[in-house]
């Protein structure tokens, strides 16, 4: 079977077993997501940051992990290459991505604040001839609030290089480039304005996230307090949008009378998120626990092991405390302001001075 | 995982020390915290009057002298335990400083109020000054220290810090010594880094480029060590050998500082040459044109050797990538003190690379050396003519301001009597041969004499001190005298300086000392 057909029958084969609930399953993930930390020449406001992680070492992963995942790696549709930290400005950054474009099947995704993303990034990246689909995440488009956003000095670079990658995608249809727009209580109000800018460049879409909230400190920077603000500027770039032909994916609104019926999450069946000390998780959202791919033999030994069944039962029986909380699985859950921060890592008197006044 | 890196005086104030900003991006790599505290800036930055001349590397000898440095550090202690609280302020469970010979006393006494404050902290030093095992006793004997990084820091560091936070065994981290009850324990020799490739950015964090002398340049090392072993130099004795990263790295690092400093003006090589590899260098070049990181404003400069490979095309490509200008380490126009001296290139070649760099637009600063142990007046005399010949085509002149100084650790150093040096000589500076015919004031009256000729032929002199060329001289001529016990002639010189530069603290104090205790016994 070729490689191709290895990813189709794989995908066929999950969606069929996530169809028949099964907590068992013979197909691998359809994407996989390799977090690779990164130092980082911002300071958004709204980051995890300053959490310490080791920086992404390929060699490493290749001795540690590479045997282990390549079932995975030969079958994913996707290969989400992330974690915090701008991956652009790792001095192996060329070698990274071209070591993950021999999985030339799998589009490519990873996230940028545009700054590392130089011309040269950019012809190597379509010179790979591989499917990429790039996140650039400038969280506006004028001067100033870039600048209040990411406490850097980068605007003139940013603005450089998408010039140059959005120039240089028409002569490729391999390259998607999406804008990200992460809506925080500082930027709220430039988002009709960023999907003009869309739309002067070609972006193939826009994408608002809500902020998640890391710190007490950052509580502020929460749309929650500003839900009022925020519905109106989600509705001026929504009519924006559509005069102006531009693709906007926006979040659900606050308060809204009805929301989409709550949906059983799909990840813990199609994804899985491995970060450099082999732990696998499900989702970004997801809690404290975790499994590690280390002492392991095969990555079946996890993907069936007792994390993931255990969580596929839950959300199969509707008791997994995800749906609580995670606005992608439940949207009406946005209106609750426990939906808006990370919990992980966090003791019960923290999370509760986090709900204070909220 | 907390740590802060500290650099003690005295160091260079042109842009942020290196090895600091290294070791940053090493530790951060490892997922480690960092705080970097340059307090060799921030002396500098707010010296008085009475110590404004200490960072002149001409008078550098001030930092060698135990009694100077603890008594300069005792009157401004103040200043200094505030700086120690904000290198504590995050808590570190560790400190670690880079110094060589210059910061030694410097750094003795700061981890010494580092630990007075808490002994539980632990201190490490690293660099190069640890190549000599009496070093590393001294530094067990003198000061504080728990341990001490030998060699290459980047992987140690980070290892050690791992270990100290986890169990702290550090009997398992090799490339260290420490002490154990009256013995110094050496771990395994760690292995150097084999591709520099690897290694991460530097980190300018905490130390911004815009803090410095000079802030318009970005400074980088792109190598370690040096594809020559000229006898009058320590590179090769340290790091063996010469590793290089590749072109796109570099380009790749240059990019990512520009961001950061959009209004840094230019690049400034700090490699000891940065055309050992000439293929290298023109497939940088190409990557330079092709993706300019300044735009059109491209400007970088960098040390290079007489590599007979650099033909007027490769000039001409490094021109047009955006070097203003090169500088080579030409020292004699001697082949015989060339050949002496282990450089290993022929007179012939740096004539000629010096008129084509000329020639395609390059401007070339030479640096030169007089009075390496067997230079003849003869062979200067071919110094002089080399000057008259190619000077229309140099830039700028560099003679240097120690003459020949002999470094630590370099051939000549340890091999003294194959250059018929006189022994023991106890003075760097003020070394002389056994026939008495090279001293300091011979090559001093060289070094004056060629300044003459190149002044006489129109080229343009680097007068190479930071204070000013009678300064420099009245004043290494007045220790000369004294190191000489020549103490009439050393008040004389010292006389001469205080005309110039009245508040030396250090010229005043021992012009004092000498006329009390010679002039009383006389």
């Amino acid at each position: 079977m070729n490689k191709e057909n290895l990813v189709e029958a794989n995908r066929n084969l999950n969606f069929l077993e996530y169809e028949q609930k099964k907590v068992v399953l013979e197909s691998y993930p359809t994407s996989i997501f390799v977090q690779i930390d990164a130092p980082c020449n911002q300071d958004c406001l709204f980051c995890s940051r300053p959490e310490s992680y080791p920086y992404f070492n390929l060699e490493e992963f290749k001795s540690k992990y590479e045997r282990k995942l390549m079932p995975v790696l030969e079958r994913v549709e996707r290969i989400n290459i992330t974690g915090s930290g701008e991956l652009l400005s790792l001095p192996e950054a060329k070698k990274n991505l071209e070591y993950f474009n021999q999985f030339s099947y799998a589009e490519k995704m990873f996230a940028t604040n545009g700054s590392t993303l130089t011309p040269k990034m950019a012809d190597s990246i379509i010179e790979s001839n591989n499917r990429y689909l790039i996140h650039i995440s400038m969280h506006s488009c004028d001067p100033i609030t870039h600048k209040i956003m990411t406490k850097s000095n980068t605007y003139g670079a940013v603005m450089q290089n998408v010039d140059y990658i959005m120039k240089a995608k028409k002569n490729t249809d391999k390259l998607r480039v999406n804008f990200i727009f992460v809506a925080t209580t500082e930027n709220i109000e430039k988002l009709p304005d960023y999907v003009k800018f869309a739309a002067e460049k070609g972006a193939d879409n826009v994408v608002v996230y809500y902020n998640f909230v890391y710190r007490l400190d950052q509580k502020y920077l929460s749309t929650y307090f500003a839900k009022d603000k925020t519905n109106e500027m989600f509705d001026k770039a929504w009519q924006l949008s559509k005069q102006l032909n531009v693709n906007l994916q926006l979040p659900q609104r606050y308060n809204q009378k009805e929301y989409p019926s709550e949906s059983m999450c799909r990840e813990a069946w199609t994804q899985l998120m491995i970060n450099p000390s082999g732990d696998i998780i499900t989702c970004d959202a997801a809690g404290d626990q975790r499994e590690t791919i280390l002492d392991k033999e095969t990555f079946m030994d996890v993907w069936n092991g007792k994390y993931f069944v255990e969580i596929r039962k839950k959300l199969l029986n509707g008791n997994s405390a995800c749906s609580n909380f995670c606005i992608r699985a439940n949207q009406a859950s946005l209106n609750k302001f426990n939906s808006h921060f990370i919990t992980r890592g966090k003791s019960k008197e923290e999370i509760d001075k986090f709900m204070e006044n909220a | 995982m907390r740590i802060s890196l500290v650099k003690c005086p005295v160091w260079g104030t042109r842009e942020p020390p290196l090895a600091l900003a290294q070791l940053s991006g090493d530790l951060k790599t490892a997922g480690i915290e960092v705080k970097s505290f340059d307090l060799n800036n921030y002396l500098y930055k707010n010296r008085d009057m009475s110590f404004t001349n200490l960072w002149a590397w001409e008078q550098v000898s001030f930092w060698y002298q135990k009694k100077e440095v603890f008594d300069f550090f005792d009157s401004i202690l103040p200043k200094l335990e505030s700086y120690v609280d904000d290198i504590l302020e995050n808590d570190p469970r560790i400190v670690g400083f880079s110094l060589e010979s210059s910061s030694f006393y410097a750094t003795v006494y700061i981890s010494g109020l580092i630990k007075k404050r808490n002994k539980n902290i632990k201190i490490f030093f690293g660099g190069q000054f640890f190549y000599d095992r009496r070093n590393i006793e001294r530094c067990f004997e003198e000061s504080k220290v728990d341990y001490i990084l030998l060699g290459e820091g980047d992987v140690t560091v980070c290892e050690l810090v791992k270990i100290l936070y986890k169990d702290g065994d550090v009997s398992s981290c090799d490339g260290i010594c420490y002490k154990d009850g009256n013995k110094i324990v050496f771990t395994k020799q760690r292995e150097m880094l084999k591709n520099l490739d690897n290694l991460p950015f530097l980190d300018f964090t905490d130390m911004s480029l815009n803090d410095y002398d000079d802030n318009e340049h970005l400074p980088l090392m792109t190598s370690r060590g040096c594809v020559w072993a000229c006898k009058f130099c320590s590179t090769h004795s340290f790091w063996h050998g010469y590793r290089q990263m590749c072109a796109e790295r570099i380009h790749q690092e240059i990019a990512y500082h520009k961001i950061a400093y959009p209004t840094a003006g230019h690049i400034d090589f700090q490699d000891l040459e940065f055309n050992a590899d000439v293929n290298r260098l023109k497939e940088f070049c190409r990557l330079m044109i092709k993706y300019p990181p300044f735009g059109s404003k491209q400007y970088w400069l960098s040390n290079a050797i007489v590599n007979p490979l650099m033909t007027k095309d490769v000039l001409a490509l490094v021109k047009e990538s955006g070097c203003k200008k090169l500088i080579f380490g030409i020292e004699s126009g001697s082949q015989k003190v060339l050949d002496s001296m282990g450089k290993k290139y022929r007179v012939q070649d740096a004539k000629r690379i010096i008129k084509d760099a000329y020639d395609v637009g390059l401007k070339v600063t030479t640096n030169f050396m007089f009075g390496f142990p067997g230079e003849t007046e003869e062979d200067f005399n071919e110094t002089l003519s080399f000057v008259k010949e190619v000077g229309k085509y140099i830039e700028r002149v560099y003679p240097s301001r120690t003459y020949f100084a002999m470094e630590e650790f370099s051939y000549v150093y340890d091999n003294p009597e194959e250059f018929n040096i006189k022994t023991p000589f106890n003075h760097h500076l003020y070394w002389q041969t056994k026939d008495g015919v090279n001293t300091y004031p011979v090559r001093l009256k060289r070094c004056q004499k060629f300044e003459e000729v190149c002044k006489d032929n129109g080229v343009n002199v680097d007068c190479g001190v930071k204070t000013a060329v009678l300064m420099d001289e009245y004043f290494n001529l007045g220790f000369y005298y004294d190191h000489e016990r020549q103490y009439d002639r050393a008040l004389e010189y010292f006389e001469k300086y205080l005309e110039l530069d009245s508040q030396n603290e250090i010229i005043k104090r021992r012009f004092n000392e000498i006329k009390g205790t010679h002039h009383a016994r006389k």
